[in-house]
């Protein structure tokens, strides 16, 4: 498995998950990152095998495309707490309240 | 069944497009993903598409890492090089950096864009000079022969030497001959009347080089016989011109001083060999003294053959020339044959200057490197935050110092682009003055080579400018960035401006007492007295074909019936003709003997001239007499000494009467009948030498130079004298017609032009040290404005605060002037082949060089010094 550097990001990145929100733009929004930094923590993170990745299922009511959530691997949380014991302040910094939207979590 | 995607149009196919960067086998998946994303974007989260593309690059990154089973959108491909891919994205980057900080940026491409460019336009003339091949064939086998007496270049070979050498040589394929300078011929026939240059070359030139014709045929060896007929070959440009390209040309025929000759072939187009000619006519031994042994016209060309050394070649050339001395030792004594590289012969001249110039220029570009990498440190602080954060997310150190790297690189590309702009400009106008005129016209504009050498320039500038901040950017004081911003990395940037104030001018003082001593010595050789006064003359060279004034007697007649009709001339105040014009024409060493003396033969230079040459060319008259109407063919041999000639042969005696020998072929005694001032024979750097002047009418040459002194400005009497020589003879060619000061100016040209570039050279580092002053004084000014509020306050003199700035100013261009003098010291020497008058380490020069770096500094430090003084204490207090 390749080497991931335990970093600030990649510990928002893994929390912000960890606390329900799977989609790519609500773990930018949570954690406050760009999407310069979030979409390639995320294919590294998937590449390494720390996050798995599926497509939701298509909404028949309000017809929009399906979209890809990830979800964290065994090892994926393992990860996290390695990171969490590192970088204390991310526990903090990513809640677990959903941010109100058209669509729930 | 699949839903409209959200989404504009035009955003959707963006979308397509950015996927073709994605690798195929995930390129669906990733459609999907950013479909469905693009549906729950909201504005705040920054441009859609950027993300996306971004996304394309880190996912394309993410092949690069290799190892691992592709999952999701990794995939795993190892291919890949990590290093160029990095590279770019670095570079990315860096011109987002720059274009955010447009000022800065700016003022580095400048100053990187001059130094790169005065590198680049010196290249192109080193590479034209130095590195370039002739364009002949295995040019490197090319030698140029010259004669040397007793040692020292004379230059030119006699024609009867030259046929020995080339029958006796076995080194060469070829040995030709060619005269060093054009002649005009007069043409008619064939087209309109002009005159033309003409090249006067041994039948066997062009295939010594290697040039083929581009019609007709070359010269053969029936050519260059006795009694051949008259044959001549074109240029190109001649071929045009005067026949219209007629393609029909070989065989018509041309009539050269009222000579028929047929035209035999046409050079190739861009032909070029030492000097511009659109006739050659072939050597031939009962022409143009080609046979004498004492006349002195030729150089020789030779071609090596394969795997003949230089030093085989040369020894030779000794063996045969020890031969001549001993068959005839009163003319060939002493002589030999010197073979030097064709190439290197044609630019010796421009060497020293080349050398000099080239010197300068890298100073120049290192100056501009240090300047870079000043500005690239003073906007540390602004990064020093950045970096930090960069290097906190886990970037390592090397590649920040890529990053950094990539961005100075990226401006020094930018100013190398602007530099070769400047640089074609700044070549032309050196081409301008340098006079190459050995290798033909230039090319314009910049070759392959030259833009090859701009890159590599600004590779070299932009690595050099970036190093140091780089490292510097990206040490151990990074942590420090991004708690307390900019203290610490502000303080080491002014220390390095600091030292680059130094530097600078220590630079500028180098540059500053080597154009000052360049100054010094063209002043000086302007103010020097040649010995005659070159002021309202008129000069001409005329050349008389001994086919047609085969004896002595017709070409003295021809000669004696020109002066009459020039001091006829309306304006002239006295005309008289000489063999050799000072300054302008040099050579024709001889030796001689003072009979009964018992010394030693000497050199002398052998002057030919016409009663009325000293009058006219005011050489003052020392004793005895000059040269009268009375001493002719018929009369005893006479001659007239210069003053160093005298003391060389007679000491402090009294010459008059005595007798002297010329030690020629024929030797000829001579009776001394007056002495004059000495003159500068052939340069005016040159001190002077023994002169014998012997009447014209004694030996009538067919080469002579008619000088008129002039009661009118004298170019305005240019035509006129043409007018005159075209009536006695039209066929006679005539070249060289201009006013002796300006031949005397021109032959100091090379040193002007050597004397400009390097004071253009000296005040670029002075400005930059100025400039780089000023913001020096100016940032430790506003650190020390609350320091300075408290002094104030407590009552401190402003005088007290003004000598605080001043003093700081002081030690830094104090310890620059000092350290640069010792570099003046050292490097100064290298000017000594240029200097005249001066010595390499003359005190008012430097010392003139001190006092004017001292005010440009105060100048500099004028503005900060004022406004620390001026500073308001109140206002300096608030500032925390």
């Amino acid at each position: 498995m390749p080497r991931t550097n335990l970093t600030f990001p990649t510990g928002l990145v893994l929390q912000a998950i960890a606390r329900g929100h799977r989609y790519g733009f609500e773990i930018m929004e949570r954690s406050g990152l760009r999407a310069g930094t979030v979409y390639p923590a995320l294919r590294r993170l998937e590449g390494a095998g720390y996050l798995r990745s599926a497509w939701e299922e298509e909404d028949a009511v309000e017809k929009r495309p399906p979209r890809c959530y990830y979800s964290l691997t065994p090892q994926g949380s393992e990860l996290l707490s390695q990171t969490l014991d590192r970088f204390p302040a991310i526990a903090l910094s990513v809640g677990a309240e959903p941010i109100p939207g058209p669509e729930g979590a | 069944m699949s839903s409209t995607p959200p989404g504009r149009v035009p955003t959707r196919t963006a979308l397509r497009l950015l996927a073709l960067l994605v690798p195929r086998r995930v390129r669906e998946r990733w459609i999907r993903e950013w479909t469905g994303e693009l549906a729950h974007w909201r504005p705040g989260a920054g441009s859609f598409l950027l993300a996306a593309a971004r996304d394309t690059l880190s996912i394309r990154a993410l092949r690069g890492s290799g190892a691992g089973p592709s999952r999701g959108l990794h995939v795993a491909s190892p291919r890949e090089r990590m290093p160029v891919r990095q590279l770019v994205q670095d570079i990315h980057f860096a011109f987002r950096t720059l274009r955010k900080a447009p000022w800065f940026s700016l003022a580095t491409v400048l100053t990187l864009a001059l130094g790169i460019g005065a590198s680049v336009a010196m290249f192109g003339i080193l590479n034209r000079a130095f590195l370039a091949p002739l364009p002949f064939p295995g040019a490197d086998r090319l030698v140029l022969g010259r004669t040397t007496v007793d040692g020292h270049l004379n230059p030119w070979v006699a024609g009867a030497d030259y046929f020995d050498y080339r029958d006796q040589a076995t080194v060469f394929d070829e040995l030709a001959a060619v005269l060093p300078f054009p002649t005009e011929y007069g043409v008619t026939g064939g087209g309109e009347a002009e005159r033309a240059p003409a090249g006067i070359a041994s039948v066997n030139l062009f295939g010594a080089l290697g040039v083929r014709p581009a019609l007709g045929r070359g010269f053969r060896r029936e050519d260059g016989l006795e009694g051949a007929a008259n044959v001549v070959m074109i240029s190109q440009g001649f071929w045009q011109r005067h026949f219209g390209g007629d393609p029909e040309v070989v065989g018509r025929s041309l009539s050269l001083n009222s000579e028929p000759y047929t035209v035999v072939g046409v050079l190739p187009a861009g032909f070029f060999f030492m000097y511009r000619a659109d006739l050659w006519i072939p050597l031939r031994p009962d022409r143009f003294a080609a046979s004498s042994r004492s006349l002195y016209n030729w150089y020789l060309v030779g071609r090596m053959r394969p795997g003949v050394t230089p030093v085989q070649a040369q020894t030779e050339m000794d063996l045969i020339s020890a031969r001549l001395a001993r068959a005839y030792p009163r003319t060939d004594r002493n002589r030999g044959l010197l073979l030097t590289n064709l190439q290197e012969a044609l630019v010796e001249d421009y060497r020293p200057t080349l050398l000099i110039l080239t010197g300068a220029v890298a100073l120049v570009l290192l100056i501009a490197c240090g300047n870079g990498a000043g500005i690239l440190l003073a906007r540390a602080p602004a990064r020093g935050f950045d970096l930090s954060v960069r290097s906190a997310l886990g970037a390592p150190r090397a590649r920040l110092v890529r990053q950094l790297l990539a961005e100075s690189l990226g401006l020094a590309l930018a100013g190398g682009l602007l530099g070769t702009i400047l640089a074609a400009g700044l070549q032309r106008m050196m081409l301008a003055y340098l006079h190459m005129d050995r290798l033909g016209p230039a090319a314009p504009g910049l070759s392959w080579t030259g833009l090859t050498a701009a890159l590599g320039l600004s590779v070299f500038a932009g690595l050099l400018a970036g190093v140091y901040p780089a490292l510097r950017g990206t040490g151990s004081s990074l942590g420090h960035g991004m708690k307390t911003g900019d203290r610490r990395t502000g303080e080491g940037a002014a220390g390095f401006r600091s030292a680059m104030v130094v530097v600078q001018v220590a630079l500028s003082v180098v540059l500053l007492a080597g154009s000052g001593l360049l100054v010094r010595s063209l002043a000086n050789l302007r103010a020097l007295d040649p010995g005659f006064d070159s002021r309202d003359l008129l000069t001409a060279r005329i050349w008389v074909p001994t086919a047609r004034y085969p004896e002595a007697g017709d070409r003295i007649r021809f000669f004696t019936s020109l002066l009459e009709q020039v001091r006829a001339m309306p304006g002239v105040s006295s005309a008289a003709l000489g063999s050799h014009v000072p300054i302008v024409n040099s050579g024709n060493i001889y030796r001689a003997t003072a009979v009964g003396e018992g010394k030693e033969t000497e050199r002398i230079f052998l002057r030919a001239s016409s009663p009325g040459y000293f009058e006219t060319l005011g050489i003052p008259l020392r004793a005895g007499r000059g040269i009268q109407p009375g001493d002719d063919a018929g009369s005893r041999p006479v001659v007239v000494l210069s003053e160093t000639a005298a003391r060389r042969f007679f000491g402090e005696g009294n010459p008059l009467g005595k007798e002297v020998q010329l030690e020629i072929a024929n030797p000829v005694r001579m009776v001394v009948v007056g002495v004059v001032g000495d003159v500068r024979l052939s340069s005016l750097e040159d001190a002077p030498e023994a002169a014998f002047y012997v009447p014209f009418a004694q030996r009538a040459t067919n080469v002579m130079s008619v000088v008129l002194k002039t009661r009118v400005p004298p170019a305005s009497l240019s035509a006129p004298l043409r007018e005159v020589l075209k009536g006695m003879d039209p066929d006679i060619p005539v070249s060289g017609v201009a006013t002796v000061a300006e031949l005397v100016s021109r032959s100091m040209s090379d040193r002007k032009v050597l004397t400009l570039s390097l004071t253009l050279f000296a005040l670029f580092p002075l400005l930059l040290a100025a400039v780089g002053l000023f913001a020096v004084l100016a940032y430790h000014v506003s650190r020390r404005r609350h320091e300075i509020g408290v002094r104030m306050a407590l009552g401190a003199q402003a005088s007290r605060i003004g000598g605080m700035v001043l003093r700081r100013s002081l030690v830094l261009v104090g310890v620059g002037t000092v350290l640069g003098l010792g570099g003046a010291f050292a490097l100064t020497r290298f000017l000594r082949s240029q200097l005249f008058g001066v010595g390499a380490t003359d005190p008012v020069t430097l010392a003139g060089v001190v006092v004017f770096v001292a005010v440009v500094s105060l100048a500099a430090a004028a503005a900060p010094t004022w406004r620390a003084v001026r500073a308001d204490p109140r206002v300096a207090l608030r500032a925390e």
